[in-house]
């Protein structure tokens, strides 16, 4: 991300806009290094839980934006590389209080910092979990009427937005929004149906849990 | 063990749905951390939102904002802290430094700082299956300066109101805390050490709050985090024991014990 003096100073003093625009420039990219370290790296498996990535993704910019590291952070050397070095000492933290069985090595520092520092391929587990939920999309869609099948395209096909896409179907955005929530509730009775939302089932609009033997 | 909890229910779906207020999505992560199957159900219902928004990052638009918004809070509550205590000057009671702790974490209540996890059926790192039994340090290292204390604490409210030490207790004492508020320890340390914090449950589990963390020698020193007080974990009273080890060698320099309860 290209740095200016103005956002430099923002940053520095903790300016909510200039806080805000670092955290989109560079969020998506320490999503992806740390999902990559869940399933790549060896120990950081608890990271594949989507909660608890959320939560490394928290807690490395929350330490990221310590006045202290916002007064360290000189402008000149890339951020991603700053942050990514807090996002090492986070994950290596974690493996310490985690007691990685294997202990703390080089190995293990090693293996942190590259998949950390570079993009890497997909893992192929993650690819067969990925999979498995878009051969259920697939199917969700043969099962649409062509109205919902239309919205769904120009939804999450073409990704258009709300306003565009309620202009394409000739529908107000409330109507549009209105369409979006009940072809979003058949996905979920959908995804219940085919098993994958294992143990809930939803009675009405509200999950209870399944009884089993019935 | 299955979940009864409704309320997470419908905020699961709520939040598939888009309609999720901010605070109930706080409640409902702060829920899922110790509840196993609306645990997997925000995880699986994460997968699909990102999939069908084809997001590059794997995590859907709208929690990329909803994370914006914590981090910003939290970043905006160092700063209010950071302000106080410059403010404050040289006044450096415990009371005051857990106040300005409290800044932070009292509006923030983010799943992530909330160092409470439920650990099945094993005891926590350095913790002896049977409870914090002394290795050779024993009695006379409880009895040394190590120590902790366990303040509850009425977090921010809504209409402004000021983080409050509502009670405080420390080793052998008990402090009540009811559930809406925050439980906060500190510690006193007369050299760098590792802390455990953990209680068993009657089912055998352990309820850890700090599991082997660095701390800093010092006195009466407020962990940087809290953990609200909900009925999942302190439904009735419980012994928090504190293990503080040598961080070199991992050997127990002492331990104490207080308890806490609803």
């Amino acid at each position: 991300m290209a740095w200016d003096r103005q956002l430099l100073m923002g940053f520095r003093e903790g300016a909510p806009d200039a806080l805000a625009e670092v955290f989109r420039q560079n969020a998506e990219l320490l999503t992806r290094r740390l999902r990559a370290a869940a399933w790549r790296g060896r120990g950081f498996e608890r990271l594949r839980s989507e909660l608890e990535l959320e939560n490394a993704v928290l807690e490395v910019f929350a330490r990221a934006f310590e006045p202290r590291a916002r007064g360290v952070y000189d402008g000149v050397r890339p951020f991603e590389h700053f942050l990514m070095g807090i996002a090492r000492n986070f994950l290596l933290e974690e493996a310490r209080i985690r007691e990685h069985s294997a202990g703390i090595n080089r190995e293990l520092e090693e293996q942190v910092e590259r998949v950390l520092m570079q993009d890497a391929p997909v893992d192929a587990e993650q690819e067969l979990v990925d999979r498995e939920l878009e051969g259920l999309l697939e199917q969700f869609k043969r099962s649409l009427s062509p109205e919902e099948l239309q919205l769904f395209d120009l939804r999450f096909t073409q990704e258009l937005g709300q306003e565009e896409a309620a202009a394409r179907i000739g529908l107000s955005r409330i109507q549009l929004r209105r369409r979006e929530l009940a072809l979003k509730k058949l996905l979920l009775e959908f995804l219940k149906e085919r098993g994958y939302l294992r143990g809930l089932e939803a009675a009405g609009w509200t999950f209870v849990r399944r009884s089993t033997g019935s | 063990m299955s979940c009864t909890d409704t309320t997470a229910h419908l905020a699961l779906e709520q939040l598939f749905v888009g309609e999720l207020s901010e605070v109930a999505h706080l409640e409902l992560r702060e829920h899922a951390r110790t509840c196993a199957e609306c645990h997997e159900a925000y995880d699986r219902l994460t997968r699909v939102e990102a999939q069908l928004e084809k997001s590059r990052s794997g995590l859907p638009a709208a929690r990329m904002k909803f994370l914006e918004s914590q981090v910003l809070s939290r970043a905006a509550a160092q700063k209010r802290a950071a302000q106080a205590r410059a403010d404050a000057g040289g006044d450096r009671s415990l009371w005051t430094r857990v106040r300005l702790w409290l800044v932070p974490a009292g509006g923030l209540a983010l799943a992530g700082v909330l160092a409470l996890m439920l650990l099945p059926k094993s005891p926590p790192p350095g913790v002896d299956a049977d409870g914090f039994q002394a290795r050779g340090a024993g009695a006379a290292a409880a009895k040394s300066i190590y120590g902790v204390r366990a303040f509850c604490i009425q977090p921010e409210g809504a209409k402004n109101v000021s983080p409050k030490v509502l009670a405080e207790a420390g080793p052998g004492e008990t402090l009540t805390c009811a559930v809406g508020n925050r439980v906060q320890f500190a510690y006193t340390a007369p050299k760098d050490a590792r802390l455990t914090l953990a209680a068993p449950t009657p089912a055998g589990d352990w309820l850890t709050f700090a599991s082997r963390i660095e701390v800093k020698k010092g006195t009466d020193v407020p962990l940087s985090f809290s953990t609200p007080v909900t009925t999942s974990w302190l439904s009735q009273p419980i012994e928090v024991k504190a293990r503080f080890e040598d961080p070199a060698t991992g050997k127990l320099v002492a331990e104490t014990t207080l308890k806490v309860t609803p």
